[in-house]
């Protein structure tokens, strides 16, 4: 399985440079990783089945305890279909889709098989950390799908407004998952699910995941991420928005409703968020006329549906629900693929422009038909198996379960309706607007939906094709004594007749479409005082607004104000820590040699007369005495290469201070000498004494032997050298003077461009010059060109 | 590292400045781009003598650090004065004839020595940064005792002459602005 993910990986990045020299035939080799994927996992089916899933584990981190865990059972394998049985088809869709001269089609070939990899991921892992880190992977690789065409402002905010709650919710989740981990004793997803933990801590982190599952599978009230990221290529939206990254939440919660529904408030939030969404997505759908956002809306619809069933946490619903997962993928990619076959092929989408459009691709039409019938529940398709399942597990309950089927029945009625609206506005010859100009799309662009929309009626024809992947999973709720089946005819039930007033009340639905949008219309004028999508951009301003705030508390762009608060946090915090827990003991002496109090002397004086200095100049001055000084105290100390430093040093700054020094006033201002100055003696002082108070204690605080015997002893035989302060510096503590040549480097590319960005604001004239050679005047490399004067 | 003459030597004489003299007194490479009255000849004939025995002496702090006071940081800072002083008496003219590079060069190339270095001592098996030391008989220098080490502090002192001729540059040339 780790190969599987390596061969994502290694695609991804081969991708680029691929689609450099093959063009939009990068996706023909790319789309090796996901059917690799599909044969891999139709070759473990039997297996699988048979209660044998595949397991491999790679230690990854062992200090932290992370390890690479995956496994495949019924439910990963379900998965594994959609995600790489389905994005094949979609690989191969590609090929054909964007124009042979797309630019950027191999970052975009690399960036979708980067997805389809972590996708599989995430469905196998056994792990919930690693579960969370696929999750992720699979946010930040739909936000750069979504943003592909990026020049455009509506799809960086699509993209950036799917990252943003598909994110937050990631975040919330591994709140969750930590703490389930802590619970459970184990971040492993199989042992958690065998011994799941129970108590208020684990409630409250189910809660926690299930916001995660809600922003990724976009339910109420997370859901306007989704239609917004149609403005991403049909393609990313047939495999994201249909097959793959919307169905993360809904795995997630049918991965832990069979251990999980019956804690906390998990079946009343799943349940009722999950009929919202239907309701919200079902109703939203039937007023849209784009065909790519009437089945966003409609995929919204029908993720609530699968929330509900896999949510639930019987036996007859999850059955349902993962029949519908398999249904929903395969008409739901079709439907998507063929809209984005219409738009290629008429160069329109809204369904009041296209007319007559079925009579010129019959074939396309054929296909899209048997998809949206399997969307609308009609017989004999997969859909219509799977709603009939979902009936029977809610038609024979109690009071709050008929509830539910009420729901459940008004959403499926929403569904035929918007499925007619979609078959109507694609296919359907129009009275009174012009027959679409069509293109006639090439063989390779059609295969993939036919193949898609004909695997629907397929299994619907066959159930027992997906029937015992189906009870696989269900299985996991244990064995009921009498096992219901999917099958086509389950003779003359009370589900049956329903289904019929289904399909019947949505195309009468259809059928008085316009009154019902001017209706729509009226309601969505009360109703739109509660836009979810409104609410997510005023949530972003006041984010916005939050944070310039605190920024203006924070930043007061004051050098003294900075400066006050780092040595005041100083004081207080390391100061008050000394003040409780030392104090000063032993044998002090003032000095060794007398010169030691001399030097003291002369830097004190220079100090004082720095912090008294008007001119500029003269605080330099002294401030470099009390530097020398220092270097002085290191001399008599006996450290020569300290001294030598700190000399050349002192030396260098004075220099650079000159520079500054030129371009700032002579004196000090009067206000700035005189403002807070007691406040600013204050913390001198306090800064002093909590200095001098750390140097004695801390010289007297030993308690291990000095680190610096071994080096003086280990100096010559170890780093060859008889200097131990080089050999510190070069040998032992190298990797310490690596980093600090790293900051060097930094540092002086910092100055550059501080200084730089700083001129170029305040000269347009010299804009561009940006590297550190701007500021060498290469006015002197051309001869003739008059050499920058001095400015004194 | 030597004081080779700037390019822009020859044309330099243009209309405005004062004819260079640069015949009859020897004097500081690069100078010339200054007006007459702001130079000082003591400052530039001194700094001529000095330059390079400051540089040389950087150097010898360098190698001899590893024995005696010394290394690559230091060195590189003497190094980087003997530049200050080029810089004071001549303007960024006269550094430039010094040091016709961008400060970036040393930089990098003291950057990528000193994880070089390390590496290397991957490729021989040792600890990243594992000090290799190896005694060699030279015709004129006798025994040598040539540690990976010295390769290393030739990178630190590469990085802080750089870092001084980049501080140079931006702020010398802010401040003549």
């Amino acid at each position: 399985m780790l190969a599987l993910l390596a061969l994502h990986l290694a695609l991804a990045f081969l991708a680029p440079a691929a689609g450099a020299r093959l063009g939009r035939n990068v996706f023909l080799l790319v789309a090796l990783a996901p059917a690799v994927s599909a044969v891999w996992a139709g070759a473990q089916a039997a297996a699988v089945l048979d209660g044998r899933p595949p397991v491999q584990t790679t230690a990854w981190v062992p200090g932290l305890g992370l390890s690479l865990d995956l496994r495949m059972d019924a439910l990963s394998l379900l998965m594994v279909i959609l995600v790489s049985g389905i994005g094949t088809l979609v690989f191969l869709y590609c090929a054909r889709y964007f124009p042979a001269d797309q630019a950027g089609v191999g970052r975009f070939a690399g960036v979708l098989t980067a997805f389809a990899g972590a996708m599989l991921g995430l469905v196998l892992a056994d792990d919930l950390i690693l579960l969370y880190v696929f999750w992720e992977l699979t946010s930040v690789t739909s936000w750069l799908l979504i943003g592909f065409d990026d020049e455009d402002a509506e799809s960086r905010r699509a993209a950036q407004q799917a990252l943003l709650v598909t994110a937050l919710g990631g975040l919330t989740m591994l709140v969750g998952f930590v703490l389930i981990a802590q619970q459970a004793g184990t971040a492993s997803l199989s042992a958690i699910l065998a011994e799941p933990p129970t108590g208020g801590t684990v409630a409250v982190a189910l809660l926690l995941v299930l916001v995660g599952a809600f922003t990724k599978s976009a339910q109420v009230p997370f859901h306007p991420w989704l239609p917004s990221a149609m403005a991403a290529p049909t393609p990313v939206s047939a495999y994201l928005h249909a097959a793959a990254m919307v169905k993360a939440g809904i795995y997630l919660v049918a991965r832990l409703a069979p251990a999980f529904a019956v804690i906390g408030l998990w079946r009343p939030v799943v349940i009722t968020v999950g009929l919202a969404t239907m309701l919200v997505g079902g109703w939203r759908a039937l007023r849209q006329d784009d065909l790519k956002r009437l089945l966003a809306f409609g995929t919204v619809s029908q993720l609530g549906f699968l929330m509900v069933l896999l949510g639930a946490g019987t036996r007859e619903a999850a059955l349902a629900g993962a029949a519908l997962l398999l249904a929903h993928g395969l008409f739901k990619a079709t439907l998507f693929l063929t809209v984005g076959v219409i738009d290629h092929s008429t160069g329109s989408r809204n369904l009041r422009e296209l007319s007559g459009v079925g009579r010129r691709m019959p074939v396309l039409a054929v296909a899209a038909t048997l998809a949206a019938l399997s969307m609308a529940g009609v017989p004999p398709l997969l859909g219509f198996i799977s709603k009939e399942a979902a009936y029977e597990a809610f038609l024979h309950g109690s009071g709050p379960d008929l509830v539910v089927f009420a729901v459940l029945f008004l959403g499926s009625v929403l569904t035929a309706a918007y499925s007619a609206r979609f078959l109507w506005g694609a296919f359907v010859a129009k009275p009174g607007v012009a027959p679409t100009e069509v293109h006639t799309p090439s063989p390779g662009l059609l295969a993939p939906v036919v193949v898609l929309g004909a695997a629907g009626l397929l299994l619907g024809l066959a159930p027992q094709g997906a029937d015992p992947l189906v009870q696989a999973y269900a299985d996991s709720y244990g064995m009921p004594p009498e096992v219901e089946h999917l099958a086509l005819w389950h003779g003359l039930t009370a589900a049956l007749g329903w289904s019929a007033l289904t399909l019947l009340l949505g195309a009468a639905l259809f059928a008085r479409r316009e009154p019902v949008l001017s209706m729509q219309r009226r309601a969505g004028r009360v109703l739109g005082l509660v836009d979810a999508g409104r609410s997510y951009a005023s949530t972003l301003t006041l984010l916005d607004r939050l944070a310039l705030r605190v920024t203006v508390l924070v930043q007061t762009g004051s050098l003294p104000v900075y400066l006050g608060t780092v040595l005041v946090t100083v004081v207080v915090l390391p100061g008050s820590a000394l003040l409780l827990a030392t104090q000063i003991t032993g044998d002090l002496r003032a000095w060794d040699r007398p010169l030691q109090a001399v030097v003291a002397v002369v830097i004190t004086v220079a100090a004082v007369a720095t912090a008294r200095a008007h001119r500029r100049f003269t605080a330099v001055l002294t401030i470099g005495a009390v530097g020398y000084g220092i270097a002085v105290l290191f001399v008599l100390q006996g450290g020569p290469d300290l001294a030598l430093t700190q000399f050349l040093i002192e030396t260098l700054t004075l220099v650079l201070f000159m520079f500054v020094l030129r371009r700032l006033p002579a004196n000090f201002t009067r206000q700035s000498m005189r403002t807070g100055q007691g406040v600013r003696l204050a913390i001198s002082l306090a800064v002093g004494t909590f200095v001098t108070a750390a140097v004695l204690v801390s010289g007297q605080a030993r308690t291990a032997p000095p680190a610096s015997q071994a080096y003086l002893d280990q100096s010559l035989p170890d780093g060859g050298g008889r200097n131990v302060v080089n050999v510190v510096l070069v040998d032992f503590r190298g990797f310490d003077t690596l980093g600090e040549i790293t900051v060097l480097v930094v540092a002086a590319m910092g100055i550059a461009s501080l200084v730089l960005a700083g001129r170029s604001r305040r000269s347009p004239r010299a804009e561009g010059e940006t590297s550190l050679t701007a500021a060498t005047g290469q006015a002197l490399d051309e001869p003739g060109t008059p050499a920058p004067e001095r400015v004194g | 590292m030597s004081a080779a003459p700037g390019t822009s030597d020859a044309g330099s004489s243009d209309a405005g400045r004062g004819p260079s003299d640069s015949g009859a007194a020897p004097r500081l490479p690069g100078a010339e781009h200054i007006d007459e009255v702001r130079r000082s000849v003591v400052l530039e004939t001194t700094v001529r003598l000095v330059f390079h025995t400051v540089l040389v002496f950087g150097l010898y702090l360098l190698f001899a650090g590893h024995n005696q006071p010394g290394g690559g940081f230091v060195g590189g800072l003497v190094a980087g004065c003997a530049f200050v002083l080029r810089y004071i008496a001549g303007g960024r003219a006269a550094l430039q004839a010094a040091v016709p590079v961008d400060p970036g060069l040393p930089l990098g190339l003291g950057l990528v020595l000193a994880t070089g270095t390390g590496i290397t001592a991957w490729l021989f098996g040792g600890q990243f940064l594992e000090s290799g030391i190896r005694t060699l008989e030279l015709p004129v220098l006798g025994t040598v005792k040539a540690t990976s080490a010295l390769a290393f502090d030739t990178g630190v002192f590469l990085v802080v002459v750089g870092l001084v001729l980049g501080a140079l540059r931006t702020l010398g040339a802010e401040a003549e602005r």
